[in-house]
């Protein structure tokens, strides 16, 4: 499974999220290829799953691709209800 | 390092802001002072958030104001304005923001290992909640120079 962090300008809060996603990734036991990409090279690129802020998901969410966001990218938690029923 | 690039000098206090674009502007003077950025870049800042949205706010009480390297960004470097009063990036109050890491850098790589510091002091609970609470560059820095790599 290959998930794609989505962020405004693919250097500064996608990598943040993507240290965070990997980390939950680490404590759910899966093993998930994680990359990073800012929202206008995303919408050509291939993933199973796109995630990233809210507002940058919105820009994202056209129904071609299956898409998840978290309202706080620093949030664990949060970021574990999120990440939990993609990964089977 | 973190430590590297957010110095004493870039380190700055202020009251509040009405507006957003106010605050984002005096949190790049450092970085403007230092040669960093041209002034467009704040320019761009500014104009991605009314594109997209205040995405910039990358947690509650947290913003990190930054553009792509392109627009006008010259060096790495990192500031940090703490308000008084939050900034309101929209209605929400989850993107109301004290805490504005305004960044520059160069190419997609070289700042990489401070922005994952960065995250690492806003994901620990305890060292938030000390940095929220600091009102000195001394303070901030004591902070800044126990994060893990």
């Amino acid at each position: 499974m290959k998930i794609l962090i989505v962020c405004g300008n693919g250097l500064g809060s996608s990598l943040m999220l993507e240290m965070a996603v990997k980390d939950v990734l680490k404590e759910l036991g899966s093993n998930a290829e994680v990359g990073h990409a800012d929202l206008f090279s995303a919408k050509s690129e291939r993933a199973d799953l796109f995630l990233g802020a809210r507002e940058i998901i919105d820009n994202l969410d056209d129904g071609s691709r299956k898409v998840a966001s978290v309202k706080n990218i620093m949030d664990k938690a949060e970021i574990k209800t999120v990440l939990a029923p993609h990964l089977q | 390092m973190l430590k590297d690039i957010l110095t004493a000098d870039s380190i700055r206090f202020a009251e509040g802001f009405t507006d957003w674009r106010d605050a984002v502007r005096v949190s790049c003077e450092p970085l403007l002072e230092l040669g960093a950025i041209a002034p467009a870049y704040i320019d761009a800042i500014i104009e991605n958030v009314e594109k997209i949205g205040p995405y910039i706010v990358i947690s509650p009480d947290v913003a990190i104001p930054h553009a792509r390297p392109e627009a006008g960004a010259k060096a790495i470097a990192m500031s940090l304005l703490k308000t008084t009063t939050p900034v309101k990036f929209s209605d929400d109050p989850d993107q109301h923001a004290r805490l504005l890491f305004a960044f520059s850098a160069t190419d997609n790589h070289s700042h990489q290992r401070a922005l994952r510091q960065l995250a690492r002091l806003i994901m620990d609970e305890q060292r938030f909640a000390e940095l929220q609470a600091a009102n000195t560059a001394d303070a901030v820095l004591a902070l800044i120079a126990g994060i893990p790599e």
